[in-house]
């Protein structure tokens, strides 16, 4: 490996992995909108949970405690899971046993599609039975959070607040377009921080609900369907909005 | 995406002839590839194979995603260029992407952002006491957090200069959706190369009129963190780094602030 290599390997990545996380960022964003607004139990208590740190409550909105809020964080990761689909591409050099059974040859192409991992539900229970409680084909945004006992284990990426804490703890390969892979091109930070403050500002200055909750269900892509690339709800899905103060 | 179509229907058939999580061949076009199902195997492939390597999946989408003319790409392969070439480049897109979006910088950065989409939406006119319906949500929030990202990043003048940079940059997006990086039988579509030629056109002129061809100025702690001519602080600061290197011309430039656009 020349020197060149190490330029792209940044703080906390492999340098031998990647996935095609192309413009991830903004379906994300959609889709995490999409499904707070269809869940209105789900919405009202997420919105509390904004306004903490919203402008109601001081001058600015609180970007970090907003971008690191449990709910934000196991939000992002549901969606990351669900509704988007990567691809992670290797090459053998030499053969390479994967077990007892299965061999590879020297010099093949091999892929791995990120829902095979994201809706293994006996790998996900094996990991945190927790997450399985609601089948893996199902959108769930509270999947990621633990009770707080669990957070002061050592080696928990967890954050407290409350009850409840997210922690991705031994679930990153199961989730690789958001635990492993190549970050985007600006950073997981910046991706975090968009799509948190997206949503923040969408539902901290705005009311918004699904026109059509039948309707959404019958136009979700079929998790089991699609290897990868961008999936999009399969017709048109309308949403109403309405400002929640004359202020601006 | 028909090539990809094709071969992702070949991936349906096979998987299920091939049991719940047995690895298995896709043999359709010139080069077969195995699909990896169970966690464990691609645990181990991807903790033992290492060769397409981060560095050579940015030189692929550089070279065929971006269009990167082929002397800048030698250097970006380290076959060209000084050491002081290869440093500045290192610099530009390792050492400034940290310096901007972690920590204080990123959240001035988000501040920026913030403040843009709101005011965006602020802008549609939406009432306090009833509600307006958006038919296309997709296609709405689509339009408007792309361009509250890019004008956050490029600055404002980007879409006077160049007035259907959003068109196009969604054209772009839709055309080479589906594109592999690594796998041989993907490859670029016509249509992705002519829309990317005329975003690095537009790019170009936006480049030449704010950044000053070669001679970009020096940026200062005190600046402001986004400019609506020059764009966010981070970009005309890496903007300046690549004008540096001499064989980065300006459209190797235009390439590079794609490959931010399309992150």
């Amino acid at each position: 490996m020349s020197e060149f290599d190490t330029r792209w390997i940044r703080k906390g990545t492999e340098p031998d992995r990647y996935s095609s996380s192309l413009s991830i960022m903004v379906p994300c964003i959609i889709w995490s909108l999409l499904e707070v607004a269809r869940a209105p139990e789900f919405a009202d208590e997420f919105t509390t949970g904004l306004s903490h740190y919203s402008p109601s409550h001081g001058a600015t909105y609180n970007i970090q405690d907003l971008v690191g809020m449990p709910l934000m964080e196991s939000l992002l990761a549901e969606t990351m899971r669900l509704r988007i689909a990567a691809i992670e591409g290797f090459h053998t050099q030499k053969t390479l046993a994967l077990d007892e059974h299965w061999t590879v040859p020297a010099d093949t192409h091999i892929i791995a599609v990120s829902h095979d991992m994201a809706l293994n539900t006996k790998a996900w229970e094996s990991v945190r039975a927790r997450t399985v409680e609601k089948p893996l084909a199902s959108f769930w945004p509270k999947r990621f959070l633990v009770g707080e006992h669990s957070s002061s284990k050592p080696g928990t990426k967890g954050r407290s607040a409350g009850v409840n804490t997210f922690s991705m703890a031994g679930l990153e390969p199961l989730n690789m377009t958001l635990g492993s892979g190549q970050p985007p091109i600006l950073g997981r930070d910046y991706l975090r921080t968009i799509h948190a403050m997206t949503i923040a500002v969408l539902f901290n200055e705005f009311e918004i609900q699904l026109c059509d909750h039948e309707l959404f269900d019958a136009v979700l892509p079929p998790a089991h369907e699609t290897a990868f690339g961008v999936l999009r709800p399969l017709e048109k899905v309308a949403i109403r909005i309405k400002k929640r103060t004359a202020s601006k | 995406m028909c090539q990809s179509s094709t071969s992702m229907r070949t991936l349906r058939g096979n998987r299920q002839d091939y049991g719940e999580f047995g690895p298995f061949f896709v043999n359709a076009g010139p080069q077969p590839f195995l699909v990896v199902r169970d966690p464990k195997h691609v645990n181990k492939v991807s903790n033992v194979s290492r060769q397409i390597t981060p560095a050579a999946f940015r030189l692929e989408l550089f070279d065929k995603v971006y269009g990167l003319p082929a002397a800048a790409l030698n250097l970006y392969a380290g076959k060209a260029g000084s050491g002081a070439d290869l440093k500045d480049l290192q610099y530009a897109h390792v050492t400034l992407i940290e310096k901007h979006f972690t920590g204080s910088m990123l959240l001035n950065n988000s501040e920026t952002y913030i403040s843009i989409l709101s005011d965006n939406l602020h802008n549609k006119m939406f009432q306090v006491g009833s509600w307006t319906q958006i038919e296309d949500t997709w296609a709405f929030l689509r339009q408007v957090v792309t361009r509250c990202i890019l004008t956050s990043i490029f600055g404002s003048d980007l879409f006077k200069q160049y007035s259907s940079v959003m068109k196009d940059y969604s054209e772009f997006s839709d055309t080479i959706e589906g594109f592999v990086p690594g796998l041989p039988r993907y490859w670029v579509p016509g249509a992705a190369t002519q829309v990317r030629d005329r975003l690095l056109t537009g790019i170009e002129k936006w480049l030449r009129a704010n950044l000053g061809g070669s001679e970009s100025a020096r940026i200062a702690d005190e600046d402001p963190t986004w400019d609506a001519n020059k764009g966010s602080k981070f970009f005309q600061e890496r903007d300046h780094v690549l004008s540096n290197i001499d064989i980065l011309d300006m459209k190797a430039r235009a390439a590079e602030a794609l490959s931010i656009m399309h992150e």
